[in-house]
């Protein structure tokens, strides 16, 4: 079944389609909010609260834009306030809980790769601080737009569109994000 | 043309997200421009540096959120199907006094569309192995607009399922250097599995595409196809070997669903090999409800 098709199915009440359809985007949602809040029960709440939007005003969606647009919009907008609630970055806990205990989220990164790549282990705290640094100097719209187009790979014109913006916005958002990074990071490379 | 030109764009530039002209200006300062390539090296070593910070969720978050939202909506159904009960005796039957109208406008979309293909002039595959895809834009009405590169950049645009564009998109999805265009081109193949091609593509994407995101697209895309004999079985093979837990869990959410015999001892093997806790529980769980043992003997 194309995704049209499950979209009317699920406005027609079938909880399988609808099921099919949240499956299809689920695991990019979760990635995007576990990504900028770094924490469990905030993404999982944005999950949550971001599907069931989905469900309650699916018979609204009138296929004006695509579905994913649509989505994003939902969960963008649910992830800037939760960004913007977190007064101050540096309060907030980086901690990943892991089988051998809670660990530093960029700890626990830079020492998986480190694992493929052994050249990583010489990676300084002092980067990794920075690299933290980084994202905490980030406006959350900049946070945002950098983490949809660095990591989940869309493009300016869908990221523009999620956030209800232009993609002119959205590609000024990501070009002061990356003059940001080169200045915090330029005398590592 | 001057190195203002590279400084004030080199940021968008590392994210291919120049427009064309301006692309081209860019990369042809570039050849002649020791200082710039260096700017742009810079910045690319500061998105690689940037990858430290990129974060997978952990695999039992998606199921955890999977049930919750279940929960959710089942409660949620059950009200409003008391609600609906009272008041669907008062309503007429729309869809069905639409039907004939619905019917009719179907075939006059069907008949105009039809009119379109016929009208567009088929693309050539001639070259398309050796050329380097630049840009993919979906139109959002079935069509696709591809930039090649042969050396010289040249845009081509039709349908996918016109033969030019299907081997430009599968071309794009095993070398495109840019994951974001890899992704782009399964979104697009995701619904046309059946056929050899694609489905070979899909099947060496999720193997050997190094990032875990991509991976992910191919997966989902080969759902449909997995019960098939040679997708089965690279299917075993990622459980088995794939740096990523979500990935191999995936794949575990994806084989139970009709477990070949095979499966069995991938799962055996993953208890006993894999680094990542939720996964050998996973696979536990799955080898218990199959009632089959979760050791070799």
């Amino acid at each position: 079944m194309d995704e049209a098709a499950l979209i009317r199915a699920a406005q027609a009440g079938d909880q399988e389609a609808f099921e099919s359809l949240v499956q299809t985007y689920d695991q990019q949602v979760l990635r995007l909010a576990y990504s900028l809040l770094r924490s469990n029960e905030e993404s999982y709440d944005i999950y949550q609260e971001a599907f069931l939007r989905v469900h309650r005003n699916l018979d609204k969606f009138r296929f004006d834009c695509s579905f994913h647009t649509w989505l994003y919009r939902i969960v963008t907008n649910l992830c800037l306030d939760a960004l913007r609630k977190k007064k101050v970055r540096k309060e907030e806990q980086a901690v990943i809980e892991t089988s051998e205990g809670p660990k530093d989220r960029l700890e626990l990164a830079a020492e998986e790769r480190a694992e493929m790549d052994p050249q990583r282990k010489l990676l300084s705290r002092e980067l990794r601080e920075r690299i933290d640094g980084v994202l905490s100097g980030f406006t959350p719209r900049e946070r945002v737009v950098f983490e949809m187009r660095h990591y989940q790979g869309m493009r300016l014109r869908a990221i523009g569109a999620s956030l209800g913006t232009t993609e002119e916005a959205a590609k000024n958002c990501l070009f002061r994000a990356t003059q940001k990074m080169r200045l915090a990071l330029g005398d590592f490379v | 043309m001057s190195c203002e030109f590279v400084k004030t764009r080199v940021e968008l530039y590392v994210f291919s997200e120049l427009g064309f002209d301006e692309e081209e200006t860019f990369e042809s300062h570039l050849g002649d421009c020791a200082e710039c390539t260096a700017l742009v090296e810079e910045y690319r070593q500061v998105l690689s540096l940037m990858d430290m910070a990129e974060v997978e969720p952990p695999p039992a978050l998606l199921a955890d959120c999977r049930a919750g939202l279940r929960a959710q909506v089942s409660a949620r159904s059950a009200v409003e199907r008391t609600w609906q009960s009272r008041v669907m005796g008062l309503m007429p039957d729309w869809p069905k006094l639409l039907r004939p109208a619905m019917g009719f406008a179907m075939l006059a979309l069907a008949f105009y569309a039809g009119k379109q293909f016929e009208e567009r002039k088929s693309v050539s595959a001639a070259g398309l192995q050796t050329a380097r895809v630049r840009t993919i834009q979906g139109m959002g009405n079935g069509m696709v607009q591809i930039v090649l590169e042969e050396p010289r950049s040249r845009m081509i645009e039709g349908g996918l399922n016109e033969t030019g564009i299907e081997q430009a998109l599968l071309t794009a999805a095993r070398q495109a250097p840019d994951p974001v265009m890899r992704i782009e081109s399964l979104e697009l193949l995701r619904n046309r599995c059946s056929r050899d091609d694609v489905r070979q593509t899909m099947l060496q994407t999720l193997e050997k595409d190094e990032s875990p995101t991509v991976r992910l697209r191919a997966l989902e895309a080969l759902r449909p196809c997995s019960t098939e004999g040679n997708v089965r079985q690279a299917l075993s093979r990622v459980l088995l070997r794939d740096a990523s837990p979500n990935v191999r869990v995936q794949v575990i959410d994806m084989l139970v669903e009709r477990p070949p015999s095979e499966f069995v001892g991938a799962l055996q093997e993953a208890i006993r090999h894999d680094d990542n806790d939720y996964v050998r529980s996973r696979c536990l769980r799955v080898l218990s409800e199959m009632r089959a043992s979760p050791g070799v003997f």
